[in-house]
């Protein structure tokens, strides 16, 4: 397991990507995140988060798509890969799993 | 217009620096963000926010790499390493980062503080041409009783003298202030305005005053004026420029120009400006000429070449000529001086009857010096801090030797080290001064705008600075650590003596933690003077009561029957007394002069307080000899007068019961050749009705209704609002239509020590800083020592020596420290306290006490720093410490 780890908030980026689906990009991704939940992580943190998901192999991202506002500079854009989309799931599963181990939070 | 731009030196920066790979996708993310901010939150947060973010992107993940990158060179590849080596000692050593960083942000705000606001002072009537041939005239005034003063107000006659007699005078022109204001009425509106001046055309140009409609013009039959642009509008509203007509009293003015408002930064707040003939169109001839009269504000310009020492060089005999002999009679004489016009702002502090707009050029060398200690504090910590760590990384500096470091590598190592502190604590300075801006404004009485301040020039100042002091802090720590002898670590060097070349017995670090606590306890001590005299400011007994008195001025409504008026205020609860004057405490007060026949031949200058008879009663002034004025004598009216105690004593009565009884002569304003001839029935106790910055001087009391200019109303405490409420309905009786003016006569002592206010808060913030920072500084001292000597300190324990032994080993040498920074502290403040005291006449004195408590502070704050660190090295266990052996 050691290196494909996810974070919290990598695990919220990779989400976010997958929900995004084919419009995932640095500020889609950031709007997004605030938006759902509130939280307005800086690009840096953004990127840096994105790109150990890349080397991860969670994601993939190929530029395109330029546009005034961006003066001509082609956007990234992220794709989850079959890797990311199992990680997420095999994560979903171990919570789900743990979750219903708590007994009054299964009942509730 | 172009779509507004990132900052192109951030924009550049970020190429620089990124990674090829990243650099489109980011940059793209960049401009987007960007182009959003511009249209929803403006440009300027909009290139604010995009430094952010970018300053967000600087990590190594986004960074171009060394090994792939071949435009890199070794220099390049190793400062991405020191980079490296510095961020990871800054995280493994928290608490020494933290307060070197904290320290360092202290000290780097303050300062830019500072020097925003000293620049802004220093800008002052930037918009004056040819400013460096431009002066204006102020007189030093030698009394007889030995009293010196700077008074802005000149003779009238300077400048038509100085014209026809000095040919080196280009142009040369008078300002009459327009004293208690004018009241406009404009078709129904009422306007009560206060900054104006009677001004000659020449004063005008040379002040630079822009006529942007119509024309200074004296050719009206009435009254004619001139108004600024904003009153303008204020007057009628968005209309054209036409002639506009307003009323004064009975007269109809034309306004027959507009003037562009006069800069921020400028010495005059004029809003209105009338002709100047028509401000002294009552004034005789003879009085125009008169070398006494010192009423008009007098600006010269010099033709080019002249210097201000030549003219005045001609001008001081000249003038000692011709009015020494008149001013002599009646007590004084005059110097003219000249100060250039870009000094008035600043450099006029002390002058008496000016109306200029002034800063103090002490505050700002005081003030500016503080933010220096505080950053110099912080330097000095971030510099003991840096060689107490010394030790710690011998091996990584030897490490790097061996496998072929020159020193000059190494040496730019930590000064790349240091700048790394530096530049993150500007950046948090920098957040911090984004948030503070708008108290800061508030404070200041300024407007500071985020466009002036974040300009490109500016920002690369700022961190152009950064990096100098980085250097600066880092050049002495790195020096000391790239002396280490590889060889020494070999041996296992155990302990570590500078090799600066100072005498092996001084410990460096410790010389600069005596600076610093030199510095604090210097700040300490005059903190604490400015506050007490600020106190003393605010606290004095006046000699009369000035809580609960209200000024209000007298229209001729309120004039028409001075007892009526009275009863009518009276009838509402809350008033306590009424009075009628002419020279309210902390207003402006009529200078004049008496005769006392029977002793000298000349006139004795005093302040001529007309009165009536409730007035004594009303301020709570104390009679310390003879009586108060009383409405039963009819001749009280006519021939008495009521001296103050200084009178007594500079006229030479004796003492206040040989005074009374004393005849006494006034030459009746107004009135060529009348005296009021009486004797001196009462002395009250000096009352201060100057600034405490002034001396007490001589006042003669006396009745006079014609000259009434305001009502005193003395009112209860409790229920302010109500109070003013009520008074206001009943002068709304007498004029329903005139502005309520009114103003309280302690708030108008209060504006006379703003200045000091401000220096007091200012101060007391600068100096928490400064404790605060040393004091971080010696704890980080401390407890490094007491580490570094655990090994000692168990031994001893091991060998007897009980915890209070250890205890005063460890703590003993910071308490000589301490003491011997005190003594030299003392003087140094004492100096200073002092050159600062000497602006008051009145002024606390510089006891024991005030040092007594320094002591006291500096100790509790050494115990309370050092104590604990020592105690918790004192009583750890020995066998912990020594287990590792």
């Amino acid at each position: 397991m050691k290196g494909t780890h996810l974070g919290e908030f990598e695990e919220l980026v990779l989400l976010t990507v997958g929900i995004l689906q084919k419009d995932a990009y640095g500020i889609t991704i950031k709007a997004d995140i605030k938006q759902r939940i509130g939280r307005n992580p800086s690009i840096g943190a953004l990127h840096s988060a994105l790109t150990r998901l890349e080397n991860k192999g969670f994601l993939t991202s190929n530029l395109e798509g330029a546009t005034e506002d961006r003066r001509g500079r082609r956007k990234r854009f992220y794709t989850l890969t079959k890797g990311g989309a199992a990680a997420l799931k095999q994560i979903y599963e171990v919570r789900k799993e743990m979750i219903e181990m708590i007994p009054n939070l299964a009942t509730s | 217009m172009n779509a507004p731009n990132p900052p192109r030196l951030a924009e550049g920066f970020f190429r620089w620096f990124c990674h090829q790979a990243h650099l489109e996708g980011l940059e793209g993310d960049l401009y987007e963000l960007f182009a959003e901010r511009v249209r929803q939150q403006g440009r300027l947060k909009a290139r604010f926010f995009y430094i952010l973010d970018m300053v967000t992107l600087l990590r190594s993940t986004v960074a171009k790499p060394l090994k792939f990158s071949r435009t890199n060179n070794t220099t390049m590849g190793m400062i991405s390493n020191y980079w490296k080596t510095a961020y990871r000692t800054g995280l493994k050593r928290k608490g020494f980062s933290g307060i070197n960083i904290f320290g360092l942000t202290l000290g780097i705000t303050s300062v830019i503080f500072i020097l925003m606001f000293v620049t802004d002072e220093l800008r002052y009537d930037e918009h004056i041409t040819n400013a460096e041939n431009k002066y204006r005239f102020f007189n030093h005034s030698y009394s007889d009783d030995g009293d010196v003063k700077e008074i802005a107000l000149v003779p009238p006659v300077f400048a038509s003298n100085f014209e026809e007699n000095f040919p080196q005078i280009e142009k040369i022109g008078r300002l009459l202030y327009d004293y208690g204001g004018t009241i406009f009425t404009i078709g129904d509106q009422v306007f009560s305005e206060k900054d104006g001046v009677f001004a000659e055309e020449s004063a005008m140009d040379i002040l630079n005053f822009e006529i942007i409609a119509g024309a200074y013009s004296t050719e009206s039959d009435g009254f004619s004026m001139l108004l600024s642009e904003t009153t303008f509008k204020k007057f009628f509203g968005d209309v054209p420029f036409d002639n506009q007509v307003v009323g004064i009293g009975r007269f109809s003015v034309q306004v027959t120009g507009i003037f562009k408002d006069l800069p921020v930064r400028s010495h005059l707040d004029i809003d209105y400006i009338f002709p100047f003939k028509y401000g002294v169109r009552n004034v005789s001839e003879e009085r125009m000429n008169s070398w006494r009269w010192q009423q008009f504000y007098t600006y010269v310009e010099l033709k080019e070449g002249v210097s201000a020492e030549d003219i005045l060089g001609q001008i001081r005999p000249h003038v000692e000529e011709l009015s020494r002999p008149i001013t002599t009679q009646i007590g004084f004489y005059y110097i003219p001086q000249l100060q250039k016009i870009r000094d008035v702002h600043l450099h006029s502090a002390g002058f008496e009857w000016d109306i200029a707009i002034r800063g103090n050029y002490q505050s700002i060398l005081f003030l500016s010096i503080a933010a220096g200690i505080i950053l110099l504090i912080a330097c000095l910590n971030f510099i003991n801090l840096t060689t107490a760590q010394a030790l710690k990384r011998a091996k990584e500096v030897c490490v790097r030797k061996f496998v072929g470091a020159k020193r000059g590598q190494l040496l730019l190592q930590y000064g790349v080290e240091a700048t790394m502190f530096t530049v993150l604590s500007g950046m948090i300075s920098l957040t911090i001064l984004v948030l503070l801006l708008p108290q800061f404004n508030n404070f200041s009485g300024k407007n500071f705008l985020m466009v002036e301040l974040f300009t490109v020039t500016n920002i690369s100042l700022f961190f152009l600075g950064l990096i100098l002091l980085g250097l600066a802090a880092g050049a002495y720590p790195a020096l000391l650590i790239t002396s280490f002898k590889p060889i020494m670590i070999l041996r296992g060097i155990t302990s570590f003596k500078g090799s600066s070349g100072l005498p092996v017995k001084i410990d460096p670090r410790q010389i600069m933690v005596g600076a610093q606590y030199i510095l604090s306890i210097g700040l300490i001590i005059l903190s604490l003077i400015i506050q007490r005299q600020y106190n003393y400011l605010q606290n004095r007994d006046m000699g009369f009561s000035k809580e609960n008195l209200m000024v209000i001025p007298l229209s001729s409504a309120l004039r028409n029957d001075f007892e009526s008026t009275r009863q009518k205020f009276s009838e509402y609860s809350n008033v306590k007394d009424v009075a009628f004057c002419y020279g309210v405490p902390g207003g402006i007060v009529a200078g004049d002069g008496a005769f006392i026949p029977d002793r000298t031949e000349t006139e004795q200058g005093a302040n001529m307080f007309l009165v009536d008879n409730n007035y004594l009663q009303t301020m709570e002034m104390r009679i310390v000899a003879g009586r108060g004025f009383d409405a039963e004598r009819e001749t009280d009216a006519t021939e008495a007068f009521i001296l103050n105690e200084t009178a007594v004593r500079n006229f030479g009565l004796g003492s206040p019961e040989e005074a009374i009884g004393e005849r006494m002569h006034w030459p009746i304003w107004g009135e060529d050749d009348s005296l009021k001839i009486g004797q001196v029935i009462g002395v009250v106790q000096d009352f201060n009705f100057k600034s405490l910055h002034n001396a007490m001087t001589s006042v003669v009391m006396h009745i006079g209704p014609r000259y009434f200019s305001s009502m005193i109303i003395r009112t209860g405490s409790g229920n302010l609002p109500e109070t003013i409420a009520n008074i206001e309905k009943v002068y709304r009786e007498f004029e329903p239509t005139r502005p309520f003016d009114y103003e309280f006569v302690d708030q108008s002592f209060k504006k006379f020590y703003e200045s000091e206010q401000k220096l007091s808060t200012l101060f007391s913030i600068f100096t928490a800083l400064a404790i605060i920072t040393a004091a971080i500084g010696l704890f980080g001292l401390v407890s490094f020592n007491v580490v570094s000597r655990a090994k000692e300190i168990s031994i001893r324990k091991v060998l007897g020596a009980g915890t209070n032994t250890i205890f005063r080993i460890l703590v003993t040498r910071y308490f000589v420290m301490v003491l011997i920074c005190l003594a030299m502290a003392a003087p140094l403040a004492y100096y200073f306290a002092n050159e600062w005291l000497a602006n008051f006449a009145y002024r606390i004195d510089l006891g024991a006490r005030i040092f007594l408590e320094v002591i006291i502070i500096t100790i509790v704050l050494t115990v309370l720093t050092v104590g604990f660190q020592a105690l918790k090295g004192a009583i750890a266990n020995p066998s912990e410490k020594l287990r590792s052996e």
